[in-house]
């Protein structure tokens, strides 16, 4: 437990602690996954990154062992997981997305009890739950039920008890659902810390886009069960462009514009990918993904004086996740399914 | 207000669980509850007739007069013709709630103004309620039917000797003394050969095994619920991802249900010796297999519940209904003895009634390990049914 790994630096290839290749799994006649190919190399914090529904938790189930694959292959630190899968789970430790915990029980039960699942011998287990409960900071209450527990303390718990056994490889199944920001804060120390001290790698599953930004070397983005874009964050957003700008000048400013939205659209024809939608009130939106943010705002500035439209309507934002997934589906991630 | 009226009809509707708890449940409790019960609500003139054999070795003309009389009555389904050791058998397999078996010589003793005397031949653990009238009533037939026979042949014994004064002063003179020293019939109850036990099953030999059967059987809501939490709660998904065999995972579910069940009936059984003295036959080593068997059966239909329903509400719902249908099917509420002969017919077949019969072998009537081992078998091939039935069907995760 004192070994200390460097992190990498993102995008470096390492070498993988986890490929899957193809990965399929029908419920019936529907592909809940459809062909999902990823891979964790060694320390690496990978973002999986899709609407609830998306596949997210059946892809993990099957990376982890909870599900078998109806397609496709898995190898974990080399080996076949469907050859042995003994020793892969070994290997991967799983925060489930529910508090996988027994409340009735105090913490140090519940870590005692899952311990057995790993073979440890009595001393090993011992230590380890020290060092789990030190880890996600919860020493001082080991001994109450997690019932008693507040819902950040319960997650913090709930990846204890994945860490006991010194996995390779962490799965984190949207672990900061429902608490506070001080948990929130300190579960991501925790991660940082596991990749740092000790060369964890990570799957830090998610629909929260800030989050994946923040701790995510690499990120793979799903939707119905399909890959959508994968890479590092810079790969990811490099199409985007410099930003995104929407302008959307009221139904009176239209109306005295010479050639209306025609007009506009054509003005900034050179300054990036251009997009019409309809507005809800009867008006319509112009979005520019910008090449060049100044040069662009220059261009409104000698618009605006020129027409006299107002600038009320005009909305800047910076190339995100977020962006980026509405860009690849023209939904909110938050829309859901 | 009356929006959350509204809205909570409509959840209620759509909830078919609950509706089956509150309306299926009863409605199937009150069918075969009453059913059970039949026999004791009945009036004179529709009760069932309870079986019994008449085993006459006299064949006398006071013995027939008593199968007459015994088999032309409303509450009778008498069996004649039948050998002492036929009559035997069948009370011993529970066909004949008991046997009147009058002995040679009876014929004489009704002549000779002895009291003539019958036997009984019952099943240990049939009720005393139920039998003990009936045999007082018996009792009192042979002796009305034995007195009018026994008048009867008197009478036609003086007609005989009408001719011959000083003959029928003799006969007139023997049959007053007979009249003055006449005074019934005499009977003695027994039990079958090859079964043991010096006593009818007392109200907590019914009772004890009866409700502890019953409820070794909610083990299959705890267990099935407790199931339905895990894989709610995840705790099944993170174990699955555990280097342990799938196998291990399930035993390691079923089996501590297994010993809570042992251990049921353990406490219950102990309660009843040690609080109510409740009698545990000369084998009670014999009530273990019985045990094992049972607890087997409890925890593979937990699995099996736990297997097919969708939701912790279907598990309580289809649990109760399960438990509390088997149990009064099973005799664990009524006694068998008041339930009518297709109702005993089927207890036979739950795995209630196995069970609780195979105790009252072992306890009013003496049966030890080799006699329960039939009633065991089929009590883990019950098991292993339910197991082979929930086993593929079986989910770890939703």
């Amino acid at each position: 437990m004192t070994a200390t790994v460097t992190a990498p630096a993102a995008g470096v290839r390492m070498d993988d602690v986890l490929t899957a290749t193809g990965l399929v799994k029908k419920f019936g006649d529907r592909a809940v996954v459809d062909g999902v190919s990823l891979r964790v190399g060694t320390g690496e914090i990978l973002g999986f990154l899709g609407p609830n529904g998306a596949g997210k938790s059946t892809t993990i189930a099957m990376l982890t062992g909870a599900l078998k694959p109806d397609g496709g292959t898995i190898q974990v630190d080399g080996a076949e997981f469907a050859a042995g899968p003994m020793r892969a789970k070994a290997l991967i430790g799983v925060v489930p997305q529910e508090i996988a915990l027994y409340p009735t029980l105090s913490a140090r039960q519940n870590l005692t009890f899952f311990a057995g699942a790993y073979k440890l011998s009595r001393a090993e287990r011992r230590e380890r739950i020290d060092w789990a409960l030190d880890v996600v900071g919860l020493t001082d209450r080991a001994g109450d039920k997690v019932a008693s527990y507040s819902g950040g303390m319960q997650r913090r718990v709930n990846i204890a008890a994945a860490l006991l056994h010194m996995p390779r490889l962490l799965f984190l199944d949207e672990p900061t659902v429902g608490v506070d920001a001080q948990s929130r804060n300190q579960i991501f120390e925790t991660v940082l810390r596991l990749r740092a001290e000790f060369g964890m790698s990570v799957v830090y599953t998610s629909h929260y886009m800030p989050e994946v930004e923040q701790l995510c070397d690499r990120i793979v983005i799903v939707d119905h069960g399909k890959v959508l874009a994968e890479g590092t964050q810079e790969e990811l957003l490099r199409p985007l462009g410099a930003g995104l700008l929407e302008w959307a000048p009221t139904r009176e400013e239209l109306d005295r514009l010479q050639g209306g939205m025609v007009w506009l659209e054509k003005r900034f024809a050179d300054h990036g990918q251009i997009t019409v939608a309809a507005a809800g009130d009867g008006t319509q939106v112009l979005r520019i993904r910008v090449k060049d943010m100044p040069a662009t705002l220059r261009e409104v500035s000698e618009i605006a004086a020129g027409t006299g439209l107002g600038l009320g309507g005009i909305r800047l934002g910076r190339p995100d996740l977020e962006s980026l997934f509405l860009d690849l589906t023209g939904r909110q991630i938050r829309d859901g399914a | 207000m009356f929006a959350m009226i509204r809205k909570e009809l409509l959840v209620l509707l759509r909830d078919r669980a609950s509706l089956i708890t509150l309306f299926v449940s009863p409605m199937l409790f009150i069918t075969v509850m009453s059913l059970a019960l039949s026999n004791s609500f009945d009036t004179l003139g529709s009760a069932p007739k309870m079986n019994i054999s008449i085993v006459d070795q006299d064949g006398g003309i006071a013995a027939k007069n008593v199968v007459k009389a015994l088999g032309g009555s409303d509450e009778l389904k008498v069996t004649t013709g039948l050998s002492g050791d036929a009559a035997d058998k069948r009370v011993r397999d529970g066909k004949d709630s008991f046997a009147v078996v009058i002995p040679a010589g009876f014929e004489k003793e009704v002549e000779s103004g002895r009291k003539p005397h019958f036997s009984f031949v019952v099943d240990p653990s049939s009720s005393r309620q139920a039998v003990d009238p009936l045999q007082a009533a018996i009792r009192s037939a042979v002796l009305t039917v034995t007195s009018s026979t026994r008048t009867a042949v008197s009478l036609e014994k003086q007609r005989a000797a009408e001719h011959d004064p000083v003959r029928k002063a003799q006969l007139k003179k023997q049959i007053d003394k007979i009249d003055e020293t006449w005074s019934g019939v005499t009977s003695t109850s027994t039990f079958p050969k090859g079964m043991t036990g010096v006593k009818y099953p007392s109200v907590y030999q019914q009772n004890v095994p009866g409700y502890t059967v019953m409820y070794v059987f909610f083990i299959v809501t705890v267990m099935a619920g407790s199931i339905m939490v895990e894989r709610r709660e995840g705790t099944f998904r993170r174990l699955l991802s555990a280097p342990v065999p799938r196998w291990q995972l399930l035993l390691g579910k079923v089996v501590p249900y297994l010993m809570v069940a042992v251990a049921q009936v353990g406490v219950l059984m102990a309660f009843g010796k040690l609080v109510f003295g409740m009698d545990l036959g000369v084998h009670p080593v014999a009530l273990v297999p019985i045990t094992v068997a049972l607890g087997c059966c409890a925890v593979a239909l937990g699995l099996l519940l736990a297997s097919f329903a969708k939701s912790e509400s279907q598990v309580n719902g289809m649990g109760t209904i399960v438990i509390l249908v088997l149990a009064a099917l099973g005799g664990c509420m009524v006694p068998g003895v008041f339930m009518p002969d297709f109702m005993q017919d089927i207890a036979g077949f739950t795995p209630h009634g196995k069970a609780l019969n195979a105790f009252q072998e072992v306890m009013v009537k003496g049966a030890d390990l080799g006699t329960v081992l039939p009633a065991s078998g089929f009590l883990l091939g019950l098991a292993a049914l339910f197991f082979v039935l929930a086993v593929p069907r079986f989910r770890f995760v939703k």
